[in-house]
């Protein structure tokens, strides 16, 4: 094993190595975000259909991907810390869970948003947007579990177990969503599917899921590294920290 | 000298049937308690009615639905039971630390709380059935659904009361981590119903059903094993 | 690629959908903003708790503290 991985895998590792990656994930994340903002909301043409109120997209999208993405990320960081007894790992996941459920009530706030002056009314039983809803119940399921547990280690390993059942619900669950949905409803414009999207429409769809995916990273990283100080508080490197010593 | 030394260990097949009529008969001593998420049931039923609708064409038509969720309800209601008293006797812990396989035992476990309240629930649907107008075609479907549908259920929540079991208060919390995991199935086992009613053929759904059945069996054992360690060893 | 909108007056209006637009932009700032700052301010109180209780820190006392956690 490579001499990085393992001061990779120790909560003291893993905060001396992630302190240079901060600024530069802040710097991408924000010109990334504001030059999609930019572009997408001024530059990106209106839809034939929707109109201005198309321009949601691009905050709906993306945090609609990442929610789903990060799902697993907590999932795969829950699954490492139970198979591996990583530390390190269990405090990922629990870094990951409000960082997911805050982009799925985005995506569905966004989503309300987006609906009322497309199809009238601001919730819509569709089947992307219930999956979403039953996707942040998730989230709450394991962020609840983290904080009823008084033991931070057993915490943990009950949110993996949890994580990882909800892991294996996911595609069961939008599946049979999906099915639902197409069962009660005749085909109509689902409001998410673009798959006719003109190119100068696509593009700073793209910009902004690569600026949310650093947000990612940033926010998951300083969440991550805020409970390693805490779990690690009684230790002599954070002591020093403290003192104004460097990681 | 442990226990295990001087007592021979119960063959794995024994204790599987031991622990199995162990759990039936506390039950049925406890029959009051038996009854509570059945009554929960009935009651709910005139619910509906009362807040809703009487009339009866309505009703008919969210019949299934409504059926559905509140099988759905009470067995939620039922699900903290499963580990709840075992582990205030210090039962569950004698569980986990014996050398059976604990995702044998916990099968055992969530076989008897099914027959004790989701195979009571499906027989009683019938009368929802009734109380709620229910068109005669659906009647089969429902029976059927419920059968599979209340023991995927059992299943499920058994993760969640496993959990959530050394959490004092812990039933509303594993009421918000079971949800989710509900949900397909309530979606398969309604509108199986909904199928019947509408003359179309439910068969297709019912063998959702039973796969979801087959793959929560597959993997709620062993999650439920799993959490019970974490919950009560950390 | 050029600005889509005549005036500043219209590129608030969006055609009717103003409200749901900006709304939906500043709501996700304001979540996003928050999630950022979150951590750091969680960090700065950590560190500045531990620096204050600096001259204190024993091993005993530190043990006592993970017992508390």
């Amino acid at each position: 094993m490579p001499v990085w991985f393992h001061r990779l895998g120790s909560p003291k590792g893993f905060y001396g190595m992630t302190t240079p990656w901060l600024p530069w994930l802040a710097v991408a994340s924000l010109l990334l975000l504001m030059a999609g903002t930019v572009w997408g909301l001024g530059f990106a043409p209106a839809d034939a259909k929707q109109g201005n109120s198309f321009r949601i997209i691009y905050i709906h999208v993306p945090s609609a991907f990442l929610a789903l993405a990060g799902y697993y990320v907590m999932a795969v960081a829950g699954a490492i810390g139970l198979i591996w007894r990583m530390k390190l790992s269990f405090m990922v996941m629990k870094a990951a869970a409000p960082l997911g459920a805050a982009l799925t009530l985005i995506s569905l706030v966004s989503g309300a948003l987006w609906g009322k002056p497309t199809w009238g009314t601001y919730w819509v039983w569709d089947a992307r947007i219930t999956s979403m809803l039953v996707l942040f119940f998730l989230y709450l399921g394991v962020i609840a579990l983290h904080y009823a547990y008084t033991n931070g280690e057993a915490a943990g390993k009950a949110a993996a177990v949890l994580a990882l059942v909800g892991t294996a619900n996911i595609p069961i669950i939008y599946k049979s969503v999906d099915w639902w949905y197409t069962l009660h409803q005749p085909a109509t414009i689902r409001l998410t599917e673009a798959p006719s999207m003109h190119p100068s429409m696509f593009q700073p769809l793209v910009v902004m899921i690569a600026g949310f995916y650093c947000l990612y990273a940033l926010v998951l990283i300083l969440n991550t590294r805020a409970e390693i100080l805490h779990r690690e508080r009684g230790s002599q490197w954070v002591a020093e920290l403290a003192r104004g010593g460097r990681a | 000298m442990p226990a295990s030394d001087t007592v021979p260990a119960l063959a794995t097949g024994r204790a599987f049937r031991a622990l199995l009529v162990r759990d039936l008969t506390l039950a049925f001593r406890h029959r009051g308690e038996m009854a509570n998420p059945l009554i929960f049931f009935i009651m709910v039923a005139t619910l509906i009615p009362l807040g809703v609708t009487p009339e009866s064409r309505q009703l008919a038509v969210l019949a299934p639905g409504i059926i559905w969720v509140m099988a759905l309800l009470a067995s939620l209601l039922s699900a903290e039971s499963l580990f709840l008293a075992d582990y205030r006797d210090g039962t569950l812990e004698q569980l986990v630390l014996s050398p059976q396989p604990l995702w044998l035992m916990v099968l055992a476990k969530i076989t008897v709380h099914w027959l004790v309240t989701g195979l009571p629930l499906t027989l009683l649907s019938p009368l929802l059935g009734i109380m709620l107008s229910l068109p005669a075609a659906g009647f089969g479907s429902l029976l059927a659904s419920l059968a599979l549908g209340t023991a995927a259920l059992s299943m499920i929540g058994a993760i969640g009361a496993a959990l959530t079991v050394a959490i004092s208060r812990g039933g509303l919390l594993l009421s918000l981590i079971v949800m989710p995991l509900y949900m397909p199935v309530l979606i398969f086992g309604a509108s199986a119903v909904q199928l019947a009613v509408d003359g179309v053929s439910p068969v297709g759904n019912l063998a959702v059903l039973g796969a979801l059945l087959a793959f929560s069996c597959l993997l709620s054992p062993f999650a439920t094993a799993g959490a019970l360690r974490v919950s009560l060893h950390g | 690629m050029s600005f889509q909108f005549d005036s500043l007056a219209a590129f608030y209006a969006m055609g009717g959908h103003g409200p749901f637009v900006w709304l939906s932009y500043l709501f996700t700032l304001v979540v996003l903003v928050w999630l950022v700052v979150s951590p750091l301010m969680r960090t700065r109180r950590l560190r500045s708790a531990l620096a204050r209780r600096r001259p204190a820190m024993g091993a005993q006392r530190s043990a006592a503290e993970e017992r508390e956690s």
